[in-house]
């Protein structure tokens, strides 16, 4: 099988197969513009990404890497949080700081499959939580007054309804 | 690198430095994939280009960090992974992209087999950036006259004609347009002819063509 | 890293996934993420399927779906269209009555370029809309077009003109802008329906039919005349004035829908069959040049393609409550409004969804109104309802946010 080397910010080379690398479109429109020469073995810097996350995302496109591709239709994709694959569910079992990194590791390499799946587990983290247990989940400051955040619930309360 | 302590003003400078230092080997990989489309060697010149655009993608997050900024304004103490550039490095970066989204087309284009959707949206990206540059016009007309949207692609042609009018190029694929539209037309009319030929003859109703929008 | 520190994009994509209730939540946690709610992107999927029931935006709305338009925190954000197609989907409007009427009328309503016209008793009113007037109508500065000797009937208003037919045997004509009459039009009968477009105006007759006037450089002139057995309860003109509908009482004539071509005022296609004695035809609406609907005694609403044969519908709306409907309007689109005949009962209805109306409420409950009456007329926009019963005026505003806002 054809290989690839991805090379992360802090210099870490990978050996990676073309069919999981695929799974990034940056990556895959790249070597559909080389008509699949690996370009003299030359490695691809990926300065967005580093050694740690690279990894990771690799280990969830190797297990991927057979899927479909997803559907284009974004439009009619419906909303579902809770639709996530086991391995998935498992595999973003990490830390705060390492999940937004893979957000945007996935953002950077244009990988739909992982950025969704990493989303709604943020989402789920969201939601049936209140305010201030949000705060406390993402350790975010509450910059409202107490009459401002009282505002912006009313503002919203046709949400609540049915 | 994932930074983990908070940063404060001393920092961000270190992080213009690395966002500099992507620029930088940016430019470097744009410039050597230039000389190998001048070598001809086509494959390692789009390696290269690539290369070039993966330096710069999200190098700043100015959309996004304009928003954070605006809104945060005040609380601190929070992380912030994204950088501010400077206004001359933000121009680079445009240059940047630019240069390498027009030159992959052109490198595309001396395919054997090209991918003309491809061409076109990368033409497409250019256009975004700039919405007057005359090359990815150009290419965009050439790309869609191969994939027979010839009005779509006259309008392309004529668009990068405004600055150079008498460009041979040019005028040599909007004559190709031409051409093939006539053909087109001939071939419509043929097959209509056809059709009411046999109406002539008795053989279908008459079907009265909707004439409202 | 944290939550917040994440590029507005991906904020507002992590968001989406998100419910209407988790959102209320999250814009309360701080400045910031409350700012990443007003995001377009953010009400995406949950606009589809509001936004489909939203009458007269559904293009628009699609339009910001793809386009991403930035607009954020103004009042055209794709969150602002979602709470007011929540409002339209849970009947939710501010239900208020405009202009009471001492004695019982049978007012007819237009509505035209951000102005609302009605008839009232021998004039015809017109009023500015928008949210800020009060009550979302402008009573300071009305335009009053007079001359009719007596009850005005129907009217239409077109790009520069009102043209009416009243009870006195007439139709005016006015212009729009400065209220001037332009003509007067003697005619044999009371008007019993009339609908114009810029270049025709056609208009039912009792007791004699319905007569075509055209517009030439000396205004409009007698076209020609077709009689009808049955009085014509009412006339539309398409809106590429090639052909024009007329319903009419369905006693002696059991055909009470027919179309008509302008120009050559012959009949190009009857509508229907088998119409029980009665059966007549009050409303009529066209949607686009070859699509219009129907309603009246018959206790249905109905939709007409003109490319078919029509000898049926092309869509039945049955209600099961067997109620006469007197008026109808629509979005162009799917959504449909209808007045029905008693207590101020209003249906909407979806066309992709004939078999059972989308919902069914009463308006002008307000107060001590006598609510028994019909609704005689209606105009349907994105925001609003209007309707017009016997003794009121009643508009519906859905924009409100009545938890959030003071006490009007």
């Amino acid at each position: 099988m054809p290989n690839i080397k991805l090379q992360s910010s802090d210099g870490e080379v990978f050996d990676v197969d073309v069919d999981v690398a695929k799974q990034s479109i940056t990556i895959k429109t790249m070597l559909e513009d080389l008509g699949m020469d690996e370009d003299d073995d030359e490695a691809i810097p990926l300065p967005n990404v580093n050694s740690a996350i690279l990894g990771k995302v690799l280990e969830w496109c190797q297990f991927h890497k057979d899927d479909p591709p997803p559907p284009e239709d974004e439009e009619n994709r419906e909303k579902r949080t809770d639709d996530l694959c086991g391995f998935d569910i498992d595999f973003l079992k990490v830390d705060q700081g390492t999940l937004f990194e893979l957000i945007l590791a996935a953002n950077y390499l244009d990988i739909k499959g992982l950025l969704d799946a990493s989303c709604k587990t943020v989402a789920n983290m969201i939601k049936g939580k209140t305010p201030e247990e949000i705060r406390k989940t993402f350790n975010i400051k509450n910059d409202f007054t107490p009459a401002e955040e009282e505002q912006v619930r009313k503002e919203n309360s046709w949400c609540e309804e049915k | 690198m994932a930074e983990a302590a908070p940063l404060d003003d001393g920092d961000l400078s270190k992080k213009q430095a690395i966002a500099l230092k992507r620029i930088d080997q940016g430019e470097i990989y744009k410039q050597e994939g230039n000389m190998c489309y001048r070598e001809k060697n086509y494959k390692k010149a789009i390696g290269k280009y690539h290369r070039a655009l993966l330096q710069v993608k999200d190098v700043d997050r100015q959309d996004g960090q304009q928003m954070l900024k605006g809104m945060m304004g005040g609380v601190s103490g929070v992380e912030d992974r994204s950088c501010q550039l400077t206004a001359t490095m933000a121009e680079r970066v445009k240059e940047l992209e630019m240069s390498c989204y027009n030159n992959l087309a052109a490198c595309l284009l001396h395919d054997t087999n090209p991918n003309y959707e491809r061409v076109k949206e990368y033409c497409q990206n250019v256009l975004k950036l700039d919405e007057q540059n005359r090359k990815a016009w150009y290419r965009q007309g050439v790309a869609l006259y191969h994939l027979k949207d010839y009005e779509e692609a006259q309008d392309c042609l004529n668009r990068a004609r405004k600055k150079v009018p008498k460009d041979p190029d040019i005028l040599r694929y909007l004559n190709l347009c031409k051409e093939a539209l006539s053909k087109q037309l001939q071939a419509e009319k043929h097959r209509y002819q056809g059709m009411f030929q046999k109406m002539a003859e008795g053989e279908e109703e008459v079907i009265e063509m909707d004439d409202d929008k | 890293m944290l939550l917040n520190n994440l590029p507005a994009e991906l904020l507002s994509k992590i968001l989406g996934f998100l419910d209407k209730e988790d959102l209320v939540n999250i814009c309360q946690v701080c400045k910031q993420l409350r700012k990443i709610c007003l995001d377009d992107l953010v009400w995406r999927s949950l606009g589809e399927p509001l936004a489909n029931f939203r009458p007269n935006h559904f293009r628009q709305l699609r339009k910001l779906f793809h386009g991403r338009q930035e607009s954020i925190s103004s009042k055209n954000s794709l969150k602002e269209a979602c709470r007011i197609a929540h409002n339209w989907q849970s009947h939710k409007p501010y239900d208020c009555t405009v202009q009471k009427f001492r004695q019982k009328l049978l007012p007819w309503l237009c509505f035209s370029g951000n102005a609302l016209f009605f008839s009232h008793l021998n004039s015809i009113i017109s009023s500015r809309t928008g949210s800020r007037f009060r009550n979302g109508i402008d009573f300071k500065h009305r335009r009053y077009y007079r001359g009719h000797k007596s009850d005005v009937v129907r009217f239409a208003v077109t790009d520069s003109q009102i043209i009416s037919g009243g009870c006195d045997r007439q139709i005016l004509v006015w212009n729009k802008d400065s209220c001037d009459l332009y003509q007067q039009i003697p005619l044999e009968g009371i008007v019993t329906s009339l609908d114009a477009c810029n270049s025709t105006i056609v208009t039912g007759i009792r007791e004699r039919g319905i007569s075509v006037f055209r517009k030439n450089e000396h205004g409009f002139v007698s076209s020609y005349h077709y009689p009808m057995k049955d009085i014509v309860w009412t006339l539309a003109v398409d809106t590429n004035n090639r052909y024009f509908t007329a319903g009419s009482s369905c006693c002696l004539d059991k055909q009470p829908l027919k179309v008509f071509d302008v120009e050559r005022g012959d009949i190009v296609n009857v509508c229907g069959k088998d119409y029980p004695y009665g059966a007549g035809v009050l409303a009529l609406h066209y949607q686009d040049p070859r699509t219009f609907l129907s309603c009246g005694y018959d206790c249905s609403l109905n939709c007409w393609d003109l490319r078919g044969s029509c000898r049926v519908p092309s869509i039945s709306f049955p209600d099961e409550d067997q109620s006469f409907y007197y008026s109808l309007d629509s979005d162009h689109d799917n959504f449909i409004a209808c007045g029905l005949c008693r207590f101020g009962q209003i249906k909407f209805w979806d066309k992709r969804h004939p078999s059972r109306n989308l919902q069914s409420f009463f308006v002008g409950n307000v107060g001590r109104l006598d609510n028994s009456s019909p609704v005689y007329s209606l105009k349907v926009t994105a925001t609003h309802l209007y309707a017009a019963l016997s003794q009121s005026l009643q508009t519906l505003d859905f924009t409100h946010n009545l938890c959030y806002r003071p006490d009007r």
